[in-house]
């Protein structure tokens, strides 16, 4: 949906400073400072007699004019402070490759989806469901980032497929961050922010229909109720069929926020977040000959009986505490349940058994398939298969984070603290078809529509897992030298988890581990800003619920990360732009090695790594362009594996493409018409764990567009996504390719009132 | 018009400024005030010529110069050039008074009128308890109290007072701006019509109507500044 950039929100100014309303953030240069700055050389400021302080004839400097209300999402492609690190900070002062998708962007690309916004930031691919995974499937740097999903820098790691309705914006912090998050995040987490209240009464609704049957109705309602006090509620209807002819998506979501105290020493907030989601899921098309079907790309032949029935539903109380010298402290309780239910249809081309004793081979990797990418035909045998999951989880976090300065034995320090409790509770289901499976082969030709069969499986209880969390860190930022920053922090884990299975006894597993983070800032002026750092973070056994009588004995991966990087803000603080230099190291990982391990462990024998460059650029070179963009050159590598995986040793590392890339602009060609165009992309990347197969999903770059019209508080836009038709793997696993959108488009209809 | 200039120091220059704050030779703040204001000052000042004093000097000036908001709402002709204060201990507090209109600039003989006054805030708020800068503005009165880096400008016109510090110690510089444009009513008009141009080229570009806009805010300033 789209919205016109509105008026920007003022938040009370905390001190008592102002009888004048306080001056926002701005991204332009004022008028008068234009008038009196451009001849600051000639006017000159009146002088002691002593020459010590006579003013430089010096060129006005770049600077962002920076007010003291909060800027929106809403307002800019350009971000210039960041929950990311915890607390709040300018993004100059984070030594880690930081990209903030704010929801400007997200609003002007019609991104409806956690997973379609992601496709705007370099380093990232795409997973295929399966494995045990649904939902939201992210490799960032080439490492999976299934754990390391956050809401408003709590862990939001049930699997579902997110939506962006009641986003402000999503920040991706690259490379370990265990130090701040706890266990996870080898490559990187993501951190949705949600909308906040605001103290001004306004409202936006968002009708969107589209080629394809996609309809979505949003609705954004913020209403003031007190001094300092406002009650906001998103809400979002999504009723769309895909591209494919057979998947579909039905979802819908309302998320009421009520927020006091807004801008006064103790700020609270409360609210409540569902979202539900009764969809037809798309499980792709099989490889073939080492490369997914082109021709599939619209060909599906799953089942209308087919669904992916997810909800999430959690509600929270925060409270913030501002003290008289700028620090903050928040607490946040969170108590969230999730459910997840799949029935889903696989494809594929039927391949030869390779062991006789089995029947005709349906499923990787049996056999290798009997027709190639030149000599299939509406004949060949399409084989289905089943994909089932079903699991409910209880999610509860209790955590506080503490933002503040101190000046201690004369140097200033930026400290920042917090403790975390998580328990969390998931029971995991199977089903079986006692009935045997109502699902049969097809051909090729015969293209579905698939009439639903019935479904006689029987549901029952598999695992239940209990994790319990405690963490503590600390981290201080130390001014080391006027222009020097250095920073330490250290965190401290307890993690135990216990499982209690259907088939097999109980396990438990406790690890205490430390992580930590260390970097150098260097902040020659206020426009530049250089920075290397090292973080470590580790993975423990069973942190996504994942325990069997092996890992439940074997100790953290663990993973670290080295960058050097530079961040500028160009164009009076209009434009920043940033590049890094990274590795990113996976230095004991588990391997399942038969030959190696015991039978009641696995070894930490593997090891990989990714090193990169990226660039980013975002902001507003002229009043009328706005621009997001970025580009990262990447090379993953596997280093070292158990004797079973001994062939991928050298190898690219899985969905690590070499070169990811972005780049979206629009142009304000009248005050009322606007017009957008851009492209995204990735190279040619393996599935993971797939280093070794000849499957490769081929390099792509597909365009989009939009032109918008805007008339009082109305809007109308239509976007164009994928102008030229490519077809392309978007989301790959070992099995099968989910193929990328094709051509379409979008029209919306937004008012504001 | 009142108003707040976030970061006009960074917190590292703040830091620096510290630094040296804590091993300068404070005087007797009587030395710059006027006969009836020496009545009711009583604080610590940095002498004027010291080096420390100099290089502090300086590095505000330097604030001042890239802090675009100070430029807009201040439109100034002459700076005075900056001093420091402590306000601890015996030396705590600074009555009710007016600053004189017109100063000579030490060591120079050359005059400024005092059009605008500045307080920029060199403590953290935590680090002292009272000290609040109480303005009479035309919209009643206002306690100000600024994180350390931050400034606050008023019209020189206003009556003020710093109250009693009763722990810890206050640090700040002040100065007074000439402005180009003498009368605070007409600056507080061009700040507002500055600012919604700026709103406006924001949210719609340049526009037409947005660039007539700027013109009548030029031909205002022409019609009023004393460049």
């Amino acid at each position: 949906m789209t919205r016109r950039k509105g008026s920007s929100r003022k938040a009370p100014v905390a001190s008592a400073a102002s009888s004048h309303p306080a001056p926002m953030a701005r991204t332009l240069a004022p008028l008068g400072a234009l008038a009196a700055g451009f001849g600051f050389a000639s006017l000159a400021f009146a002088q002691a007699s002593t020459p010590a302080a006579e003013p430089k004839a010096a060129a006005l400097p770049q600077v962002t004019v920076k007010g003291t209300a909060e800027r929106t999402g809403k307002e800019s492609y350009q971000a210039t402070t960041t929950t990311a690190g915890k607390g709040k900070q300018e993004l100059r002062d984070i030594p880690q490759s930081l990209t903030v998708v704010t929801e400007k962007l997200m609003d002007d690309k019609n991104y409806d989806t956690l997973k379609s916004a992601m496709h705007t930031v370099t380093g990232i691919a795409f997973e295929a469901g399966e494995g045990g995974a649904i939902g939201d499937l992210i490799r960032i740097r080439g490492f999976s980032a299934r754990g390391d999903i956050f809401q408003d820098g709590m862990r939001d790691i049930a699997q579902y497929n997110r939506d962006t309705f009641n986003q402000d914006r999503i920040e991706v912090l690259r490379g370990s961050a265990s130090m701040l998050y706890g266990r996870g995040s080898t490559g990187g987490i993501i951190n949705q922010v949600s909308k906040q209240p605001f103290l001004m009464t306004e409202h936006e609704v968002a009708l969107t229909a589209g080629s394809d049957d996609y309809y979505r109705l949003t609705g954004d309602f913020n209403l003031k109720t007190g001094e300092d006090a406002a009650l906001r509620v998103n809400v979002m209807k999504t009723d769309a069929k895909s591209f494919r002819d057979g998947p579909e998506t039905d979802r819908q979501g309302i998320a009421p926020t009520y927020r006091w105290g807004i801008g006064t020493a103790d700020e609270f907030s409360v609210g409540f977040y569902h979202l539900s989601y009764d969809d037809v899921p798309d499980y792709g098309f099989g490889w073939l000959d080492g490369r997914p079907v082109e021709a599939a790309v619209d060909r599906w032949y799953g089942y209308e009986s087919d669904y992916q029935k997810d909800s999430a539903n959690y509600g929270f109380f925060s409270w913030l505490h501002r003290f008289d010298n700028g620090g903050e402290i928040r607490t946040t309780y969170r108590d969230g349940r999730y459910k997840r239910d799949l029935w889903a249809t696989t494809s594929r081309f039927q391949a030869v058994a390779v062991n006789p004793a089995l029947p005709l081979a349906c499923s990787y990797p049996q056999g290798t398939a009997t027709i190639s990418q030149t000599s299939y035909s509406d004949a060949s045998v399409v084989c289905r298969g089943n994909q089932t999951r079903a699991a409910k989880d209880r999610h509860r976090f209790l955590q506080t984070d503490y933002s503040g300065k101190a000046n201690w034995f004369g140097l200033q320090h930026n400290l920042l603290a917090g403790a975390e409790y998580a328990r969390e509770e998931t029971t995991t289901y199977t089903y079986s078809f006692p009935a045997g499976n109502p699902k049969t082969n097809t051909t090729w030709g015969a293209v579905g529509p698939y009439a639903g069969v019935p479904d006689t499986r029987v549901k029952a209880r598999a695992n239940d897992f209990t994790s319990d969390t405690v963490g503590l860190y600390a981290q201080d930022t130390l001014q080391l030298a006027p222009q020097w920053k250095l920073i330490g922090g250290l965190r401290f884990d307890h993690f135990s988890g216990d499982y209690e299975r259907a088939n097999g006894g109980p396990l438990s597993r406790t690890d205490n581990m430390w992580s930590h983070r260390i970097g150098a800032i260097y902040q020659p002026d206020l426009y530049s800003s250089y920075y290397v750092s090292y973080g470590t973070s580790f993975n423990a056994s069973g942190d996504l619920y994942q325990f069997d009588d092996r890992t439940a004995n074997t100790a953290p991966e663990k993973s670290r990360n080295f960058e050097i990087g530079a961040k500028w803000d160009l164009y009076d603080g209009n434009l920043s732009l940033r590049s890094s230099l990274f590795r990113t190291e996976k230095y004991n990982e588990r391997n399942t090695d038969a030959a190696e391990a015991g039978p009641d462990n696995y070894l930490l024998n593997g090891k990989r790594h990714t090193d990169g460059i990226e660039f980013e650029a975002a902001g507003r070179p002229l009043p009328a362009l706005e621009i997001f963009g970025g580009v990262a050159y990447m090379r993953g590598n596997i280093d070292k594996a158990g004797q079973n995986n001994a062939a991928s040793v050298g190898m690219d590392s899985g969905l690590t493409p070499r070169w990811t890339g972005n780049v979206w602009a629009t142009y304000r060609l009248t005050p009322k018409w606007r017009v957008g165009i851009g492209a995204d992309g990735m190279s040619d990347r393996k599935p993971a764990q797939g280093e070794t197969a000849l499957n490769v999903a081929p390099g792509y770059v597909k365009a989009d567009a939009m032109v918008e019209y805007v008339t009082g508080p109305y809007t109308v836009k239509l976007n164009v996504m994928n102008l030229t038709d490519k077809v392309y793997a978007d989301g790959i696993y070992r099995g099968h390719v989910v193929p990328g959108t094709t051509r379409s488009a979008q029209l919306t209809l937004a008012a504001k009132f | 018009m009142l108003l707040r200039l976030p970061t006009v120091l960074t917190s590292d220059e703040v830091r620096h400024a510290r630094t040296l704050l804590d091993n300068a030779p404070w005087d007797d703040g009587r030395v710059t005030a006027g006969t009836q204001s020496a009545q009711v000052k009583n604080n610590r000042q940095l002498p004027q010529d010291h080096t420390i004093t100099r290089e502090l000097q300086a590095m505000v000036l330097e604030g001042l110069k890239r802090h675009k908001l100070f430029f807009t709402a201040a439109l100034p002709q002459h700076v005075f050039p900056p001093l420091f204060n402590r306000y601890a201990g015996e030396a705590n507090a600074f009555g009710n008074h007016i600053d004189n209109a017109v100063r000579f600039i030490h060591g120079s003989g050359e005059r400024l009128r005092t059009d605008v006054s500045c307080t920029l805030f060199l403590s953290d708020p935590a680090e002292y308890d009272g000290g609040e800068l109480v303005i009479e503005d035309t919209y009643g009165t206002q306690a100000v109290k600024l994180p350390a880096g931050d400034m606050v400008i008023y019209p020189s016109s206003s009556v003020h007072r710093v109250e009693p510090v009763t722990r810890g110690a206050r640090l700040a510089s002040f100065f007074w701006v000439q402005s180009m444009v003498r009368s605070d009513e007409q600056r507080r008009l061009l700040f507002d019509l500055d600012m919604s141009i700026l709103n406006l080229r924001e949210a719609h570009g340049d526009t037409p109507a947005v660039v007539r806009l700027t013109g009548t805010y030029h031909n205002l300033l022409r019609m009023w500044a004393d460049a």
